[in-house]
């Protein structure tokens, strides 16, 4: 990582230890999306979560 | 052409992380000379079966309380906005790596944005992330004419994903968009 970006990282650590959020935005969950839509049951859920690590794990490999 | 650049983003004015929702805010210039207050907020996607995908979401705040994701703006530089957005990402995935960000390609605009931000990016986004695609397909059945449908009669579109394929040009656009650390 070069340093630019590590001392940005730095930045972005110390200002959320500050906690400042000056406007207040709704932190409610995100809403449904269209993924939500394609996953109907808790079967549906815990393949597409297999599908992705095995994706992830392919994808990694071919960097 | 939109090029990410993590060592140029907006200067992140206030986050409130408040586990498992983070939301960053910043302020991007427009081009009528304008700046308007931009929030990115990271939250766990709200099936519940999928337990390590969160959502990025980015917009200003709209009426209602909740961040427009939907607004058009002006932008000065696009570019910058978003690679605001993907530094507080990558912040994110750093500490919680086990979780993958994902973005609705729902809409065509937004699906083109997404689409257009990685194959762009290619080599930008390796540095730091793995990129997927997400399709949508149905079930053909046996009798080869009709598809696999729920009890309204509706088609069931389930998801297929794969590593992003960079072949693929903005008429083969996914129906979701997702990136996790490298």
């Amino acid at each position: 990582m070069n340093e630019r970006i590590q001392q940005q990282l730095n930045d972005f650590r110390k200002v959320v230890s500050r906690q400042q959020l000056n406007v207040n935005i709704s932190a409610s969950p995100s809403e449904e999306d269209s993924l939500s839509k394609a996953i109907r049951t808790e079967k549906d859920g815990k393949s597409f979560m297999s599908d992705l690590k095995d994706a992830v794990k392919k994808a990694r490999y071919q960097l | 052409m939109i090029n990410i650049n993590l060592e140029q983003i907006y200067e992140i004015e206030a986050v409130n992380f408040n586990f498992p929702v983070l939301i960053a805010e910043f302020d991007a210039p427009q081009k009528d000379d304008s700046c308007i207050r931009i929030y990115i907020k990271l939250s766990p996607h709200p099936d519940s079966f999928l337990l390590d995908v969160y959502n990025l979401c980015l917009g200003p705040k709209g009426s209602d309380g909740k961040i427009d994701d939907n607004i058009r703006l002006k932008h000065v530089n696009v570019a910058k906005v978003l690679s605001t957005a993907i530094f507080v990402a990558y912040s994110f995935l750093i500490d919680h790596p086990e979780f993958t960000i994902g973005l609705d390609g729902s809409n065509d605009v937004r699906a083109h944005l997404y689409h257009s931000m990685f194959v762009l990016n290619r080599e930008q986004m390796s540095d730091f992330f793995v990129c997927l695609g997400v399709d949508w397909y149905v079930k053909l059945m046996r009798n080869r004419v009709d598809v696999e449908r729920d009890t309204d009669g509706k088609p069931i579109f389930k998801p297929k994903i794969e590593p992003f394929d960079y072949s693929r040009d903005r008429r083969q656009l996914y129906g979701y968009y997702m990136f996790s650390l490298k």
